[in-house]
């Protein structure tokens, strides 16, 4: 495990200073993103909302470190992703960031304890599994250990997903729209899990969703149109 | 039609694989066809007249003369080996001594000098081909010396009519007239020489069968007793002609196979092409399509693009002759009919469709049953769907149809039918190791490092490649080990095993009486040379138990020895390296009736057993001998053995001469041996030498044309396979992208992908090698024991070459798919929308 990004300590998990986004189209340019600012404190837990097509999406990845900023500064957990080329960034979310997504994307070719492994590999962690089992029992699933996804339920995805992206112990997490193929009931509970991990792990969380009720549950509230927040991030009531 | 504007990509590979599967059938096809009209064309100038009458060591009487002359225009000839000596040097020759009416069809080529006209006609004049001038120092116009003769190079022998019905050639060709030929003194009573005459009957009545017919039978009946051996033009190389039907037989599997593998690379295609289109076809059916109008949509489109290929395919397999005698003029025996033919054509068409009619039949049947309902739950998977036993059994039928044309067209079809079950068994045999490499994998999946780990789950998983790489490689490389591994084996028998213990030298035609002076001669250059005779004639089977050779019903091993003159000789004594099997030798002074030892195998394969009469012709005589003993003979040892032996008292008063070998010991110089051939044709100017390294050389030669042709056509299935893998890769080219940005997302580097896909593929390439190595070396050893009786030698080289070519090619298409899934962008794989 690389300590020195580990150990990586910032007042902001997340720092954003005038990012644009624009990706080649055969229409001709896209600009998705235009000129985002945003300051997330370590520990907190932000909601992104907004309309669909409004960056959302793109802002995520771009904090990710999946797609690259055309302007502006990117600074997530201490690193300053402009110079980091690609497998700096691949080794960096190794260590630190956790991604859970709506369509859930666990590798089909591999069982639940595997796919939860996976990361933990990637960062030579010689209890690679035993870390992973541990995960799976963290939320539930110790069951369904050498079960392939597809034979998993949505729910249950959903929970290999977040164990996944837990078991590295990442001190930031990403969620984009986590409970968007689930339904009430099984959306419910596992956000339900979702924040308990995140307090037990005292990491920061960035969940991107639709659902107003959820995003009620974050620290902050931030709205964005347009490309552009269009809401200030403010301070909410914890609601949990 | 216009659903087809939306795009055919991913097809070009059910294009190219259909081409190239067509253009191996239409190209065998075409190629075979060619040669069959190539003999028949060129039938006449092939036998040079419309028929011809052979007589080995005697010339046709007066009567028979005769007899020939009441038929029509004949031309007489003699055919022989000599040695032709000049400057201190000496070479074989094979000589053909021709008369004024030679020759019957077609002209001789003399390539220098210019218009030279009919030099050889000319007495103490020939023509020799430029081969022998190179080994003798000589130029056009010298003179070299021939039997007890010396005679002018009136010129350079080029192409003659009849070439194709003299025997094998061991040196150059010279052309003499038969004037020159008595100055030679080369023809005495028992001398090795055949004697050929060229018939061309009356006012073109030779285009008729019936005439032909006739002719022949009219010489027959007249002379039963003469012993000769008849061809005419619409046949004018059996032997040949049957030899060139076994190998198309066998190079028409490798192209059956290469067409069934191109029609796996059509199946894979469709069934991605029908992945892509699952959204469109749902739509369709929303829209209130039937399942029918679906399939029809789709087979419109797979046949359309079928035409294309088979036309491509016909076209090549249609040039192929062309190109083939452009390229290979010099090694033809004649000279290729290159214009198309057009059944080859029809049947590489029809098996074509056929092949795509069974690996898409299946596929497009499941295809049109897909659910409307697909569009409203995305995740929906079709797996469960199968098309109904209909679609099924429509691909097997045309499956079926398609072996059945096969062994319909076949001469073989016993051994054809085995063979096809035995295509279909390998092609079965592969995908079930395809699938054990996948159980494998997943059962080994959670080896560490990461690499290994990634590698192996998507071998193991669902999707895996190991199933398309094994039956893609498996069979073309399996091909190519078994022709290495086969051509190795007969190589080092020739090499090691004959040539080991094989005589230096055989020596034709030494006079009975002189003998004892040639081994002397021999015994004063070399004293410890080992010198072995045996008296020599030539005769042919006529009848085997009182039925004559030409209605005796005989498989294609035994044919040979009924086709022909059989070289026989007499002896008291059982000959070496050989073994009594059966029956027993004669006592030395036997006198009873005439008797004969025959080689074990062929007498089981002619249904003789001891006691059962065989006729033989020897010198235009019929004797009837008994077969007294079976002999299992070593051919292979190249001592003087003869298949069939007979008692003294049956052959002591034929003329006859003597072979000699002539056994030279280790570390012999070739000054030494140079010397003491020399000598010997300095002294004995009759007899012929001829350096069995030279035959080997010109058998090995031949072997290994022979071997570069299939090797040629398992390189043809090999590109195939290539194609079909690089259509299966690209089919999950998207999945495999997926799978690489999930993994960049988890926080693997590029490094770490690259080495999990270059060991997927390179795994794969190495067990596909594996097995083809195991599954070539069997078969090869079992070729090698049963049907061609050498000992089997096994090829690390050729073992290394073959994983060095799969890893080569699997890791190159890996290469590229690696190349292409690290530049997949993350963000459109894993945005839910």
């Amino acid at each position: 495990m690389d300590q020195t990004l580990k150990n990586a300590k910032a007042t902001s998990a997340i720092k954003l200073e005038d990012v644009h986004v624009t990706l080649p189209s055969r229409a001709g340019p896209v600009t998705i993103l235009r000129g985002v600012d945003l300051d997330v404190p370590t520990g907190d837990a932000v909601a992104i909302v907004g309309p669909s097509g409004s960056g959302k999406s793109t802002l995520l990845m771009v904090m990710a470190g999946l797609e690259r900023a055309t302007e502006g500064r990117v600074c997530v957990v201490g690193a300053d992703y402009a110079g980091l080329d690609e497998d700096a960034l691949a080794k960096l979310r190794a260590a630190n960031i956790g991604i859970v997504f709506q369509s859930f994307h666990l590798v089909p070719t591999m069982t639940a304890i595997e796919n939860v492994a996976l990361p933990l590999e990637f960062l030579d962690d010689g209890e690679a599994f035993a870390k992973a089992r541990d995960a799976l029992s963290e939320v539930g699933l110790s069951h369904r250990e050498t079960h392939f996804p597809g034979q998993l339920s949505g729910g249950e995805q959903q929970r290999v997903a977040i164990a996944r992206a837990l078991s590295t112990r990442p001190s930031l997490i990403l969620a984009d729209e986590p409970t968007g193929n689930l339904d009430l009931s099984t959306g419910e509970q596992v956000m339900d899990l979702l924040f308990t991990l995140k307090e037990r792990t005292a990491a920061t969380l960035l969940l991107i969703t639709h659902d107003h009720n959820l995003a009620k549950r974050c620290d902050r509230i931030v709205s964005v149109a347009d490309g552009r927040i269009v809401t200030p991030a403010k301070k909410r009531a914890r609601a949990s | 039609m216009r659903e087809l504007r939306s795009g055919v990509g991913g097809l070009t590979v059910f294009v190219f694989c259909i081409a190239l599967g067509v253009a191996a059938v239409a190209a065998i096809g075409s190629l075979a066809a060619s040669f069959e009209a190539a003999l028949a064309q060129q039938g006449r100038l092939l036998v040079g007249g419309d028929l011809s009458f052979e007589l080995v060591h005697r010339r046709a009487n007066t009567d028979e003369r005769a007899g020939l002359d009441a038929q029509g225009a004949v031309s007489e000839s003699a055919g022989f080996r000599a040695m032709a000596r000049a400057q201190g040097k000496s070479a074989l020759v094979e000589v053909k001594a021709v008369d004024a009416a030679f020759p019957l069809y077609g002209a001789v080529n003399v390539l220098k000098p210019a218009g030279a006209g009919t030099p050889w006609r000319e007495a103490g004049v020939v023509l020799v081909e430029q081969p022998l001038l190179d080994r003798l120092g000589l130029k056009v116009g010298d003179s070299l010396t021939i039997g007890e003769t010396d005679v002018t190079v009136g010129g350079i022998l080029g192409a003659q009519p009849d070439r194709l019905a003299d025997r094998l050639a061991y040196g150059p060709r010279m052309l003499m007239s038969l004037d020159t030929l008595d100055r030679t003194e080369l023809v005495q009573p028992g001398s090795l020489v055949r004697w050929t005459y060229r018939l061309k009957l009356p006012n073109d009545a030779g285009q008729s069968k019936e005439a032909l017919t006739e002719a022949r039978n009219a010489i027959q009946t007249k002379f039963p007793q003469s012993g000769f051996a008849i061809n005419d033009w619409t046949d004018p190389a059996p032997s040949l002609r049957r030899d060139a039907q076994r190998f198309t037989q066998f190079i028409s599997f490798v192209g059956l196979t290469a067409l069934l593998l191109g029609g796996i690379g059509v199946g894979n295609a469709i069934q991605s092409y029908m992945a892509k289109k699952r959204d469109i076809i749902a739509t369709f059916k929303c829209l209130g399509a039937t399942s029918s109008l679906v399939l029809k949509v789709y087979m419109i489109q797979a046949v359309l693009l079928a035409s294309i290929g088979i036309a491509i395919g016909l076209l090549i397999g249609a040039l192929a002759p062309a190109i083939f005698a452009n390229l290979y003029a010099d090694a033809l025996p004649i000279a290729l009919a290159t214009e198309p033919h057009l059944w080859p054509l029809v049947t590489a068409a029809l098996a074509g469709i056929l092949t795509m009619v069974l690996f898409v039949l299946w596929p497009l049947g499941r295809a049109s049953r897909i659910s409307p309902a697909v569009l409203m739950r995305a995740h929906l998977s079709d797996e469960g769907q199968r098309s109904s036993l209909g679609f099924a059994l429509g691909s097997l039928a045309a499956g079926a149809a398609l072996f059945a044309v096969a062994i319909a067209a076949s001469d073989e079809r016993i051994i054809t039918a085995s063979i096809s079950a035995g295509i279909v068994v390998a092609f079965l045999l592969l995908l079930a190791f395809g699938y054990g490499v996948q159980k494998l994998a997943s059962r080994m999946r959670r080896t560490r490092p990461p690499a290994w780990a990634l590698a192996l789950a998507s071998i193991g998983g669902p999707g895996s490649l190991a199933r398309s790489v094994t039956v893609s490689l498996g069979l073309g490389l399996g091909l190519l080990v078994a022709v290495g591994l086969i051509q190795r084996s007969l190589t080092a028998e020739i090499q090691g095993n004959i040539i080991a213990d094989a005589p230096a030298y055989y020596f034709l035609d030494v006079d009975a009486g002189d003998v004892a002076a040639f081994k002397d001669t021999i015994k004063t250059n070399v004293p410890d040379a080992k010198v072995d005779d045996a008296p020599m004639l030539r005769g042919r089977i006529v009848a085997i138990k009182g039925v004559p050779a030409d209605k005796i019903q005989l498989g294609p091993e035994q044919r040979w020895v009924l086709s022909g003159d059989r070289g026989l000789t007499y002896t008291e004594t059982v000959p070496g390296a050989s073994t009594i099997v059966a029956g027993e030798w004669w006592s030395k002074d036997y006198k009873g009736e005439p008797l004969v030892s025959f080689d074990d195998e062929i007498a089981k394969g002619l249904g003789l057993k001891l006691g059962d009469k065989v006729t033989v012709n020897i010198l235009g005589r019929n004797v009837e001998a008994k077969v007294a003993s079976l002999r299992k003979i070593d051919w292979e040892s190249l001592a003087i053995n003869f298949v069939m032996v007979f008692s003294p008292n049956t052959l002591e008063a034929a003329p006859h001469r003597v072979l000699t070998t002539l056994e030279l010991p280790k570390g012999t110089s070739a000054e030494a041996e140079g010397k003491l051939v020399q000598a010997l044709a300095d002294r004995f100017p009759l007899v012929t030498a001829i350096k069995v390294s030279d035959i080997v050389d010109a058998a090995r030669v031949l072997l290994g044309k022979l071997m570069t042709a299939i090797s040629v056509t398992a390189g043809f299935v090999l590109l195939i396979g290539a194609a079909v893998l690089a259509g299966a890769v690209a089919a999950g080219q998207q999945r495999r992208k997926y799978l690489a940005v999930l993994y960049k997302t988890l926080g693997a580097t590029r490094g770490r992908i690259i080495r999990a896909e270059l060991l997927e593929f390179g795994l794969l390439g190495f067990a596909t090698a594996i097995l083809a190595v195991i599954l070539a070396t069997l078969t090869a050893w079992a070729l090698c024991k049963w049907a061609f009786d050498v000992e089997f030698v096994f090829s690390p080289r050729a073992a290394a070459e073959t994983v060095g070519l799969a890893l080569a090619l699997v890791l190159s298409v890996g290469a590229l798919a690696t190349w292409r899934v690290l530049s997949a962008k993350a963000a459109p794989y894993l945005r839910s929308e």
